[in-house]
């Protein structure tokens, strides 16, 4: 097809990954790079450069709302970039030695982890009883955010676990050219226990630090391909400002149930098409 | 924390929209020169080497052809990245907060590095 009209369309789909990452705390990239590879039939290499450019967007774009509104926790979010940041360094280090068959179903299969999480997560996480982890009250990590009529109080479990599961979000993220967001969430959501606002709005903060540790190694290698980024980064901005928007008003549960089972079909192509070598 | 959070907020909004302007203009550079050419993503050569080092992108983006701003933009995008993790450590020494200010620069750095050890 024309270059225009590849871009129109491009720029339609990553509208929705912007919007649907916005909403849902993970960055777009498990609804971008399929598109990309099994609808456009873009290589991988650069269906990955440009989805890793987009989380960063999708990242910071939908912050800009979350933080005015007090939902992200910063302290949270750079603590755990730290476990991130090293996993991601790794991470971009392998993906040159990793053929792209291998890429193809770990993405695969990372999809569908993605698409269970997303279906299971309840909407609020029940706050445990049992007081914070002692490594959360030595670095203040508990915190407030906004309901109607006031705040809320929570509080920070299971850190050490967290901090390990980031360390993974962060190697999948530099291998796959993804956010991590659903790995990310599942650490916030799952094992520190924080409320499902405070955990999508954080994963979402710090999914775009974690992207950029890997960009160096992305344009050396020669991945990032300003043609094809061109559409992705505008749709994706455009996209994740109108869902951060929305966010606040909305019960996000059948859009999620929803986008997991799109996630869920995406995943079984991506690892049919990894095993048969047709991509 | 309230004026930490601002602040980042600010910062993101203005990197995000000059990074959407920017690419913006080299895109519409980009669909004049090429609307009816034919696309071909599917085979990786990798791009040129003039898009692919920070030295490179900044020399290219100065002669504000298309292709070269688009790459400006997106690299402008990651500088973003570095710049906010700096605005949250400088925060953190305001506040005095040994750990974050130690957490916040080993992020920096890890950051930097990266950048900075492939290009």
């Amino acid at each position: 097809m024309t270059v225009l009209v590849f871009s129109l369309l491009v720029l339609g789909v990553s509208y929705i990954a912007g919007f649907l990452g916005a909403l849902t705390g993970l960055g777009g990239g498990v609804v971008l790079i399929p598109s990309l590879v099994l609808l456009f039939h873009v290589n991988i290499y650069y269906a990955m450069g440009a989805s890793l450019i987009s989380v960063m967007a999708t990242s910071s774009g939908s912050a800009v709302s979350y933080l005015r509104k007090g939902y992200t926790s910063v302290r949270i979010g750079m603590f755990l970039e730290v476990g991130a940041v090293v996993g991601a360094f790794v991470g971009a280090m392998l993906v040159s030695y990793l053929p792209a068959k291998a890429i193809a179903i770990t993405f695969g299969c990372m999809l569908l982890f993605s698409s269970y999480l997303t279906w299971s997560r309840k909407e609020d996480a029940e706050q445990l009883s049992a007081p914070a982890h002692p490594w959360a009250s030595y670095l203040s990590l508990d915190g407030t955010y906004p309901v109607t009529g006031g705040f809320k109080n929570y509080s920070v479990h299971n850190v050490p676990l967290a901090l390990f599961v980031m360390t993974i979000a962060g190697a999948l993220s530099g291998l796959l050219g993804i956010g991590s967001g659903a790995l990310k969430v599942l650490a916030m959501d799952q094992a520190m226990r924080l409320p499902y606002k405070v955990s999508t709005t954080t994963s979402n903060f710090m999914i775009g630090m974690t992207a950029a540790v890997s960009a160096g190694i992305y344009f050396a290698n020669g991945y990032i391909d300003p043609s094809l980024t061109f559409p992705v980064l505008i749709g994706v901005i455009l996209g994740a400002f109108t869902g951060a928007r929305v966010l606040a008003g909305m019960r996000v549960s059948r859009l999620r149930k929803i986008f997991s089972v799109v996630v869920l079909f995406l995943a079984m192509e991506m690892i049919y098409k990894g095993f048969t070598g047709t991509l | 924390m309230e004026r930490m959070q601002l602040a980042i907020g600010r910062l993101l909004l203005i990197g995000v929209v000059l990074s959407f302007l920017i690419v913006l203009v080299g895109g519409i550079g980009y669909l004049w020169d090429n609307s009816n050419h034919l696309v071909d993503y599917q085979h990786f050569n990798g791009v040129q080497p003039s898009f692919r080092s920070i030295s490179a992108i900044m020399n290219g983006a100065l002669g504000f052809t298309p292709l070269a701003l688009i790459q400006f933009g997106i690299l402008f995008l990651v500088l973003v990245q570095l710049l906010r993790v700096a605005l949250v450590g400088w925060f953190f020494i305001e506040q005095r907060d040994e750990v974050f200010i130690a957490i916040s620069a080993f992020v920096l750095l890890v950051l930097i590095y990266s950048l900075l050890s492939h290009f």
